[in-house]
């Protein structure tokens, strides 16, 4: 009987200690604006140098997507227009640093191929394998003072599409750079990131 | 006799537990950071401070308040008094260099920042649900 008395105590007080022990820390996120945003009042005008685009699928042309985003979407959020830059009108103006803003880079596409078991032909009791592909997206873009050749911003952006249908690259291609675009402005613009710190309790 | 002592030992444990749980100025500041009331943690944490608690915690979370109001030197000088005071703490350290990485133009996140943020979205998440 004592036994049992102990033991059942032991594990009370086991229980009681453990609801007070606490973790250290406690995880918080901060807002934070980038240091390194670009100082676009600084610039009178933008150029966009078109995008060079690898190992996409023949079928598929990526080109009309990535210069309508450079030349109607972003102007909209630099509040500035962007024009299509041409070397002979820019070469024959007399620039000056802080005159002209070049954006471009490059970007290029990597399919990996699996195979994964049809979820519609297995509840029917099948088991049959399908090929989806994973598509990833690396962009190298830049923004580059025409006189100096400065790059006054550039970054490498990734991401990565796990189930793409092969039938439909289009679409496939749009959801990447949707993303992929939607994480550039939030960089050069300095918006809202958010980081992480450790606060001690 | 020996269940006796073990009551005392549970009873000395208990007392031990509620005594933590006394609001201190301190973790009033904690609970306010946590609702994103950060200038008024900042606040409670420098009382602390004044009252005679100079603890590494305390200039570890004041660093973080300051790096909120964007005040990046004064929180490093904060990060790098709490070190001072605990040399080997490993957040305080992630802390610091994570801060550093956001004075110095061009670094991207690493991978544990990485794992914290999701980490953090999905408690987010499931509080929403």
């Amino acid at each position: 009987m004592k036994k049992i008395n102990i033991i059942i105590l032991s594990v009370i007080i086991t229980f009681l200690v453990g609801s007070c022990s606490t973790r250290p820390v406690n995880l918080v996120r901060i807002p934070v604006k980038s240091v390194n945003t670009i100082n676009f009042l600084k610039y009178k005008n933008f150029a966009y140098v078109p995008i060079k685009v690898e190992k996409f699928p023949s079928e598929y042309d990526p080109g009309p997507s990535i210069d309508y985003f450079f030349l109607n979407d972003l102007p909209k959020t630099l509040k500035k227009p962007v024009s299509r830059y041409e070397p002979e009108k820019e070469a024959s103006s007399e620039l000056k640093e802080g005159d002209l803003l070049l954006i471009g880079g490059d970007l290029s596409l990597e399919i990996k191929e699996r195979n994964v078991i049809d979820d519609d032909k297995e509840k029917k009791g099948l088991k049959v394998f399908v090929k989806i592909e994973n598509w990833e997206v690396s962009f190298n873009v830049y923004f580059r003072d025409a006189v100096t050749g400065k790059d006054v911003f550039s970054r490498t952006i990734k991401d990565s599409y796990k189930s793409a249908d092969r039938n439909k690259p289009d679409y496939n291609f749009e959801f990447l750079f949707k993303n992929i675009t939607e994480k550039l402005i939030r960089l050069f613009m300095g918006l809202g990131r958010m980081e992480v710190r450790y606060l001690i309790k | 006799m020996k269940q006796i002592t073990l009551l005392i030992v549970a009873a000395f444990l208990l007392a031990g537990c509620s005594a933590t749980r006394v609001e201190t100025e301190y973790k009033f500041g904690n609970k306010l950071a946590k609702r994103g009331l950060w200038k008024e943690a900042h606040y409670r944490w420098k009382r602390a401070l004044r009252t005679g608690q100079n603890t590494a915690a305390i200039h570890n979370n004041i660093a973080i308040s300051l790096e909120f109001q964007n005040k990046l030197e004064e929180a490093k000088k904060e990060y790098e008094e709490a070190l001072k005071l605990s040399p080997g703490n490993e957040y305080i350290k992630r802390n610091l260099s994570r801060l550093k990485r956001r004075m110095n133009p061009g670094m991207e996140p690493d991978a544990e920042e990485r794992k914290d943020l999701k980490r953090m979205k999905k408690k987010e998440m499931g509080k929403r649900k």
